[in-house]
């Protein structure tokens, strides 16, 4: 069944739910009167639901900031912990993805969170061995974390349809040209159409609206193509969800605009299990 | 543009005898125009003589009320404003909307007379009264006067009201903690020096926006809860201290500003203490300041 953005959207007002394996940690820190704010920051940044919350909060329009903040400690530092708190506590009433929501649980909803967080320690991990200017490398994690929001949404929202497309997977290979035939949009579309609706920075919905295409040429040229190449070392690593059922090559235009070589990919692989490991131990309560 | 105190403390209403000379109701403000009528900031328990007195000026009482936030010490006198229990009455209520929650100021203001808190709800208001949310920038403009709001620091959604009418600009700030760089001292923070650093500039901007925003007022009523002691142990409360007004009146260029909103603690023995000190060091400092107190008046002319 196709489904059109308008319908994605009206429905995504309805909110979404936090995600299961950060839920209990962002509980017991929202909860916690003398909680560290780095603490807090810390498990929102390992959630892209939250974080990308705080993101619609900070830009919405009742603030009049002029440029989009894109830094997660800026929008705490700005919002202040007890709107963090709250924001945090009143997405976790509305219950976990996967476990109260719809008939059809459409894939791991851990190893969604594996792979969203991969992708942001991965564009991380390039950012900084690229020498990108510190002060913007953490912004490269935030986009990675949140760039496949519009597959949780779509899952969300219309899991019956997103069950079909992974199942036709083996049959046609990428996620994302399946869902065009099969549902008449895809969640790199509305991942955009989201993030414009959210009022969420121009780096955040290019990221999720391009992050397939290693030929992108447009504005934040370098965070969407160190996001797609993220993306990709991390499903041929097979670190957490991967629906793509072919091995995606990279591509050398992509690694030429980066300035990089084939061996990024284990050069990243080095690190990536040991932070994915330590935020585990971290999430543990 | 006259301006009236009838509500002064902040946090919770404080009746004793210790509490008469600067009074215990909480916050609410008139401001009466020569040219385009009268504005209420707050709606504290002082509200309710505020209502009392707009009555005796003589009907319909037409006039807008700007909600600086929702916690209770600044809404909770709304269900007694008798003129909005008066058909013909016009009542125009601005005010923040939950962030979190997504809710209305609307929305709010009749949570507080739900069926288990109070015996008349919103609905049942005979007045005609329209509700607005405030965002950021110019929130009315009409030919005699422009209302604009500023975001603060508090623990919700709050801000500072400055309206500009009759030649004169006057601010009515909300609560407010000067923003900081939450992550210093932080002691389970790993962010290196230069991060820090960065973070200290993005809150300095932040108290630079408001600066900006107070800069050119004839005079500004702001939060002052607390000496800088005190704030010392309710860092986070989301309250000013004297010291940290007088920062932000100097960065703002100011010559005149009220400091309200007194800490519920703080008796007329320590309040008048405290007036003098602070006046003399705001003289040394080329600002007038003055406490706020429950039936002063000021005028700008």
């Amino acid at each position: 069944m196709e489904y059109t953005i308008e319908e994605v959207l009206s429905k995504v007002e309805s909110e979404l739910p936090s995600l299961s394996p950060t839920s209990a940690k962002v509980n017991q820190l929202a909860n916690d009167i003398n909680c560290a704010p780095s603490e807090l920051t810390r498990v929102i940044k390992l959630d892209p639901v939250l974080s990308m919350k705080v993101m619609r909060l900070v830009n919405s329009s009742y603030i009049g900031t002029p440029n989009k903040v894109v830094s997660l400690e800026k929008a705490i530092i700005m919002l202040g912990m007890n709107t963090i708190k709250n924001l945090a506590l009143s997405a976790a009433v509305l219950g976990q993805f996967a476990r109260t929501h719809g008939k059809v649980e459409v894939f791991s909803i851990d190893e969604f969170w594996v792979h969203s967080l991969s992708v942001g320690v991965t564009a991380k991990g390039i950012a900084v061995h690229r020498g990108v200017d510190k002060r913007i490398v953490e912004d490269y994690f935030i986009a990675g974390l949140g760039h496949t929001m519009g597959l949780l949404v779509e899952s969300f929202f219309y899991p019956e349809e997103i069950m079909e497309v992974v199942e036709m997977a083996p049959k046609m290979g990428i996620i994302a040209a399946e869902e065009y035939a099969l549902c008449g949009l895809n969640h790199c579309v509305v991942g955009k159409a989201l993030a414009d609706k959210w009022g969420l920075p121009d780096t955040l919905s290019m990221v999720m609206e391009h992050h397939h295409n290693q030929e992108y040429d447009g504005t934040h040229k370098e965070l969407v193509l160190t996001v797609a190449l993220a993306d990709i070392i991390c499903k041929n690593n097979n670190l957490g969800l991967c629906l793509d059922k072919v091995s995606l090559p990279i591509e050398d235009v992509l690694l030429d605009t980066l300035g990089l070589d084939e061996n990024i990919e284990s050069e990243m692989m080095k690190s990536i299990k040991t932070e994915i490991d330590k935020s585990l131990e971290f999430l543990k309560i | 543009m006259k301006i009236t105190y009838f509500g002064v403390r902040g946090s919770i209403p404080t009746p004793g005898k210790e509490l008469v000379k600067y009074g215990g109701n909480t916050s609410c403000m008139l401001v009466e125009t020569d040219s385009a009528g009268d504005f209420i900031f707050d709606a504290g328990t002082g509200i309710r003589e505020c209502g009392n007195y707009l009555m005796t000026k003589g009907s319909p009482v037409d006039t807008k009320l700007f909600i600086s936030h929702t916690h209770w010490d600044h809404i909770q006198g709304f269900p007694f404003f008798v003129p909005s229990y008066i058909p013909g009455n016009k009542l125009k209520v601005f005010g923040p909307p939950s962030d979190v929650q997504k809710l209305t100021i609307k929305d709010i203001m009749a949570m507080q007379t739900n069926y288990e808190y109070f015996p008349v709800r919103v609905s049942q208001l005979g007045a005609d009264i329209d509700y607005t949310d405030t965002a950021e920038g110019i929130i009315i403009e009409e030919d005699k006067f422009k209302i604009s709001a500023c975001k603060l620091n508090h623990p919700v959604n709050c801000f500072a009201y400055k309206i500009e009418c009759d030649g004169k600009t006057f601010v009515y700030g909300g609560d407010h903690e000067a923003y900081r760089n939450i992550y210093r001292g932080d002691e389970s923070c790993d962010f290196d020096e230069e991060f820090l650093l960065e973070l200290d500039a993005n809150a300095d901007s932040q108290n630079q926006k408001i600066a900006d925003f107070l800069t050119g007022a004839d005079l500004v009523s702001w939060d002052a809860q607390y000496t800088e002691e005190e704030y010392l142990a309710k860092v986070g409360w989301g309250h000013s201290s004297y010291e940290s007004d007088i920062k932000l009146a100097k960065s703002a260029k100011l010559k005149r500003m009220i400091f309200s909103h007194h800490d519920p603690i703080s008796h007329d023995d320590v309040l008048t203490e405290r007036e003098d000190k602070y006046k003399k060091i705001g003289l040394e400092n080329d600002i007038e300041i003055v406490f706020s107190k429950e039936g002063m008046i000021v005028e700008l002319n």
